[in-house]
């Protein structure tokens, strides 16, 4: 479970620290660092992973003027806490940033440092650390995974930490499924190949998934890949007809709406039940006013079951009526500065709902 | 359009609302055809929200209920209050808005009224045979727990409350007063098979 999060010197964030419950709600109003918040831990991750560096000269703040940036992860992992610290380095004469630190500690002592070059593990069954000279512009932790089981346990972890930024335009979700995907992209840009993969690994889920979307889409009887004449695998979703027979429709006929519940169902049933921490910018979007409360329902009972983690930022109403009073957290932004957070208070006398406080801006008074 | 909601419950906060839910969906009910209506909350008195928006509901689920079976769900700390109290507290919201009191025969409406607070029928449901005798209804519990706490004993309290409402199912003498009228009035408002 991510525990906490500081972020220093990126976009709109300085000295920026980030306590996350079980359940949370993000909310505030535009441009006050919500999504932000989800970009800075998925650039992390991505380069935790080996991904795409997105660490770029225009992610410092820009009314600073400091070359060091920071962030730092503390998750609680198998009942130890686990503390990973990155310091980028830009120099105003260099396009890519170099690492000044990359440190993981476990219950308090290092299992991983790279300061100022050098590289040190910390192997499992020995008590000296090993050093090596290692100049880098990408992440060095892959290099202690092999000796120390603490990192192992750390970068697995990352990959059950998830982002999520549904885009459910025609032509974004992939309905090919050539091979199988073992972990969603953060727009769930790769459907298919990852449905592909969960219908082997996870058929008791499955069972679970399809029911849901059978409550949650009219006349939706199941999903199912086929081959085409050209020999590609395609994902293919069967509709009663009018004619009540089952028909295939690509993910392409869908509406937005469609895709988007599709989506959010497979992030409950596939990341959320799993007990993993999941991190989902306006699940709302396209999605009828009617399905917001029975997903939200279910996500909720699903994070309790599974012990797992759902942090949701939505200007929604049904969200925002269901969890701000007991969940939320207001982001804003003082003259346009660096993003502060606070606690969501109520209508103090009780009356108005929190998405009628919010929409008449009275929050803020 | 996925099927209409079958049930509305009206609550005072998010406790209320996890260990309601968790019933309704034990007893069989999916999430579409459940309907919540929560507090907001704040500082304010939820107890009067729900009070206040119950009049309005009721009508509502009485005019559906005329043409699809509809059926309301009510929960209510009592508090410091008795729960007659309470109920006739929502019985006179009623009739201040131009309606007829609550009528056990004709109306699908339950009133889940927890004394002291819905804590107290957690710890009751949650607790042993032995447990579940010293549990007071004027003594205040919710201090006594943190809210990771109280929503771990959730799952194993609605999975009580589920065994308590099924068809012949014994209550045993040292049932809370409260729960005892809770089960009654959820019997009586959503005749299902449990």
């Amino acid at each position: 479970m991510l525990k906490r999060l500081y972020i220093d010197n990126f976009r709109c964030f300085v000295n920026f620290e980030f306590k996350p419950g079980q359940k949370q709600l993000l909310l505030g109003p535009n441009g006050s660092g919500k999504s932000s918040l989800l970009d800075a831990i998925l650039f992390v991750k991505w380069f935790i992973e080996g991904g795409e560096n997105r660490f770029t000269q225009s992610t410092l703040t820009r009314w600073q003027d400091r070359p060091l940036q920071v962030f730092e992860i503390e998750a609680l992992i198998d009942e130890k806490t686990f503390e990973y610290r990155l310091e980028i380095r830009y120099a105003p004469d260099s396009k890519l940033p170099s690492i000044s630190a990359e440190t993981l500690r476990v219950s308090g002592s290092p299992v991983f440092e790279l300061v100022d070059g050098e590289v040190r593990f910390y192997p499992n069954d020995g008590p000296e650390p090993t050093g090596l000279r290692w100049e880098t512009t990408e992440s060095a932790l892959h290099l202690a995974q092999f000796s120390n089981r603490y990192v192992r346990r750390f970068v697995a972890w990352m990959e059950t930490v998830h982002c999520f930024q549904i885009d459910p335009y025609p032509g974004e979700m992939e309905e090919r499924a050539d091979s199988e995907d073992r972990l969603p992209e953060y727009d769930l840009s790769n459907l298919a190949p990852w449905y592909r993969h969960l219908l082997q690994e996870e058929p008791e889920n499955n069972s679970r998934f399809l029911i849901a979307l059978k409550e949650a889409l009219a006349s939706f009887q199941s999903l199912r890949f086929s081959t085409d004449e050209d020999g590609v695998r395609k994902l293919r979703m069967h509709f009663a007809t009018p004619e009540k027979d089952a028909r295939p429709f690509s993910i392409s006929e869908l509406s937005e709406g469609q895709r988007m519940l599709i989506g959010l169902y497979m992030v409950l049933h596939f990341a959320v039940a799993k007990g993993h921490t999941v991190i989902l910018d306006e699940p709302d979007n396209f999605v009828s006013s009617r399905e917001i409360q029975p997903w939200l329902l279910a996500a909720e009972q699903s994070v309790e079951d599974n012990k797992g983690q759902l942090i949701l930022i939505s200007h929604h109403p049904e969200i925002l009526n269901q969890w701000a009073s007991e969940y939320g957290l207001r982001f804003f932004r003082e003259e346009n500065g660096h993003v502060r957070t606070e606690e969501f208070k109520g209508d103090a006398d009780g009356f108005l709902r929190p998405s009628e406080l919010i929409a008449r801006g009275w929050k803020d008074e | 359009m996925s099927s209409p909601s079958l049930v509305i419950a009206l609550v005072e906060d998010q406790r209320q609302e996890q260990l309601l839910r968790r019933y309704l969906v034990r007893v069989g009910f999916n999430r579409h055809q459940v309907r919540f209506e929560m507090s907001p909350s704040g500082q304010g008195s939820a107890e009067r929200w729900v009070r206040e928006n119950f009049a309005r509901q009721a009508g509502k689920c009485r005019a559906r209920n005329a043409r699809a079976k509809t059926s309301m769900f009510v929960m209510l700390d009592a508090d410091a209050h008795t729960v007659q109290e309470r109920v006739n507290a929502l019985d006179e919201a009623l009739i201040s808005a131009g309606q007829e009191p609550i009528n056990p025969t004709h109306d699908s409406i339950a009133r889940l009224i927890t004394k002291r607070n819905v804590e107290t029928w957690i710890v009751w449901l949650s607790a042993s045979e032995r447990a579940m005798r010293t549990v007071d209804e004027a003594q205040d519990y919710k201090p006594t727990k943190n809210s990771g706490a109280w929503s771990a004993l959730i799952p194993s309290a609605s999975e009580a409350l589920w065994e308590l409402t099924r068809p012949a199912a014994f209550l045993p003498d040292f049932l809370i007063g409260s729960l005892r009228n809770g089960i009654q009035e959820i019997n009586r408002a959503l005749p299902v098979e449990r």
